[in-house]
């Protein structure tokens, strides 16, 4: 008999699997962070977003579209990169939170600090328009 | 230990981990199992797994200050009707009324600081024991 595949981004895993990746074209950095952004891994999600704010890009995404859960100290991580961006004239985004996280970012009111976008085109767009 | 005079009938799991975030995610493991073994909601999931998570967390950072010689006891109990879970730490305690609200315009720009406030908003009831060193939750199980 073969087990199940765990899903990592189910909430009722305890799973501390968190994947990060990085795509940067031109002006806009794109880092989508799967999984689980729990504080074990709060390390290393922090310093992937430090990482790619050095590089100072006009757009920095964080796409949550596959982020299953995150705790306060990934929410800290995030709000720790955003202040980087700001000392570096970056926008920093939140591209397609599932329910559950656009749930929490309500709760904590972090949706009055950050711009959440559906894609990341449109937070180009909004950018390019020249949007606050 | 405290254990509320309505809560006195309801039999107690416990487990006793090091000061080792490495331990929460096993934590939040073994409840969590039980919790999805009785149906609880993919929203009830994610509050407790997010509840556990904070709590324990606090405990073995502001709490023990990560201290290998001290220990986190977890009790615990699960049906179809109710989550309860008593977390207490080994360190000095703390009011929680003095924690800033980390929604405040002023502090929203802070990277810590809202473990709390996720806590309350998620369960049904959180409370304090013993000067800050038991954290005291219930969740219902509501379809």
């Amino acid at each position: 008999m073969t087990a199940p595949t765990p899903n990592p981004a189910s909430p009722g895993s305890s799973s501390g699997v968190l994947t990060l990746t990085r795509e940067q074209q031109g002006d806009v950095v794109v880092v989508r962070v799967r999984g689980m952004a729990v504080a074990e891994m709060a390390g290393q999600l922090s310093r992937a977003l430090q990482e790619a704010a050095q590089l100072q890009p006009k757009v920095m995404a964080v796409d949550l579209s596959e982020l299953g859960f995150i705790s306060s100290t990934g929410l800290g991580s995030i709000v720790a990169a955003h202040v980087s961006c700001q000392k570096y004239g970056t926008r920093l985004f939140l591209i397609n939170p599932r329910p559950m996280i656009a749930e929490v970012l309500r709760v904590t009111r972090l949706n009055n600090l950050f711009k959440v976008c559906a894609t990341v085109a449109e937070a180009e767009q909004l950018v390019a328009g020249g949007a606050k | 230990m405290n254990q509320p005079a309505k809560d006195q009938h309801l039999p107690l799991q416990t487990l006793v981990i090091p000061s080792d975030l490495a331990m929460v995610s096993k934590v939040e493991g073994q409840i969590l199992q039980q919790i999805e073994q009785h149906h609880y909601s993919d929203e009830a999931i994610f509050a407790i797994k997010l509840t556990l998570e904070e709590a324990l967390t606090n405990a073995i950072k502001h709490g023990n200050k990560c201290c290998g010689d001290k220990q986190v006891i977890v009790r615990f109990h699960v049906d179809e009707e109710q989550f309860v879970v008593y977390i207490r730490d080994e360190g000095p305690g703390f009011n929680p009324d003095a924690v800033p609200d980390p929604t405040s315009p002023d502090r929203l720009s802070l990277p810590s600081g809202r473990g709390i406030l996720l806590m309350r908003a998620y369960m049904d009831e959180v409370a304090y024991l013993d000067d800050g060193r038991e954290l005291y939750i219930r969740k219902w199980n509501r379809p």
